[in-house]
């Protein structure tokens, strides 16, 4: 998904402090950040309050925001840090299920030192490439995946590695043999490892190919 | 059997790497999950620990890709690709990989902008209930827009 055009136009006359701007992001995204808190309370007012609390923490982030990310992504990851903040507040257990190493929390909210000294030694400029040349490169296996119409692939690759499903987990939900998920999934690495090579990195650690 | 014959209950497990590594992957029951959680709000050690678990996983970077693809929505429909799934005018093959995408894999994002939608849909009633809070959003949240404006 990516930054429209309307996106950018609202976020610049929301940064130069027009009303109508904010008004209208308001209108246009509070329904479904509403949808997605309430999926997990399952308790109106409170979702409510995430929501809100989720609007400012927008304004308030507002001048770290790359206009090239995804609006709509940036405030799910927005709202899913102030739903766990709720949900520690009430001792409940935060999730961990965005797909996110930062909890859901985008980067601009992520108070200085917050990170481990380990986990920052250990990760570093290396980890950082790495993320990316992933991202770039998964994304555009996905789009030549799409383009032709291989659903029986995405969804396979979806459900090891969005899921984490197990290959025979996976091959009974969809019907395939493990061979074939193993192939996919093997396929997928070889392409990725070559990409990486290509730019000069590793990704070893991906196993498989 | 005296009192003090009886088998005294075992404490719980510590917690070591495995079982953080079990937190991290959702397959703690629940009393340990509790516990696990009370403990890393209590203690800053563990959750560096934790933090240095994750890391290490052995499956580091393919975690990573699942976070990659989630969230960047590699595969997640546009707002107005769920509309017309909404309304049943998509290519059936499309229509079938979304119910896939949204009940098997719950992208909870596009199950809350379906949600969104549905209502949407059906709601005209809830119109000024919407537009109440949106306003009590813009009350809270309007003092706000200045500064910005400043720092342009």
């Amino acid at each position: 998904m990516s930054t429209s055009e309307s996106d950018i136009l609202i976020v610049r006359q929301v940064r130069a402090g027009d009303a109508r701007a904010w008004r209208q992001l308001i209108e246009r995204f509070e329904g479904r950040l509403l949808a997605f808190v309430d999926s997990r309370l399952r308790d109106r007012a409170a979702s409510e309050d995430v929501v809100q609390e989720t609007f400012i923490g927008f304004l308030t982030s507002l001048p770290h925001y790359d206009e090239k990310r995804d609006m709509e992504a940036y405030l799910f990851s927005i709202a899913a840090h102030k739903l766990t903040d709720h949900l520690r507040k009430q001792g409940r257990r935060p999730i961990d299920q965005f797909g996110s190493d930062d909890h859901g929390r985008p980067l601009d909210e992520v108070p200085g030192g917050g990170r481990a000294a380990s986990s920052i030694a250990r990760s570093g400029e290396r980890r950082k490439a790495e993320e990316r040349l992933l991202s770039e490169s998964m994304g555009q296996l996905v789009r030549e995946w799409l383009a032709r119409g291989d659903y029986g692939r995405i969804r396979c690759m979806e459900l090891l590695v969005v899921k984490g499903w197990a290959n025979k987990d996976v091959a009974r939900h969809l019907g395939l043999t493990e061979q074939a998920v193993a192939s996919y999934k093997f396929q997928t690495i070889a392409r990725l490892k070559e990409m990486a090579r290509r730019a000069g990195l590793s990704l070893e650690d991906l196993g498989g190919a | 059997m005296t009192r003090d014959d009886a088998p005294q209950p075992r404490g719980p497990a510590a917690i070591d790497d495995a079982l953080l590594q079990d937190y991290l992957v959702d397959q703690l029951p629940p009393e340990d999950l509790a516990r696990v959680e009370k403990a890393l709000r209590d203690s800053a050690e563990l959750r560096e620990r934790l933090e240095d678990v994750r890391n290490n996983r052995d499956d580091f970077q393919l975690h990573s890709l699942g976070a990659i693809w989630h969230r960047s929505r590699l595969t997640c429909p546009t707002r107005q690709q769920l509309g017309s799934y909404l309304l049943d005018a998509l290519d059936p093959e499309l229509a079938e990989y979304f119910q896939f995408h949204l009940d098997v894999v719950e992208c909870p994002f596009c199950q809350a902008n379906l949600a969104d939608l549905e209502a949407q849909a059906q709601a005209s009633t809830a119109a000024q209930a919407s537009k109440s809070r949106q306003h009590r959003i813009l009350r809270s949240s309007q003092h706000l827009l200045g500064d910005e404006a400043k720092e342009h």
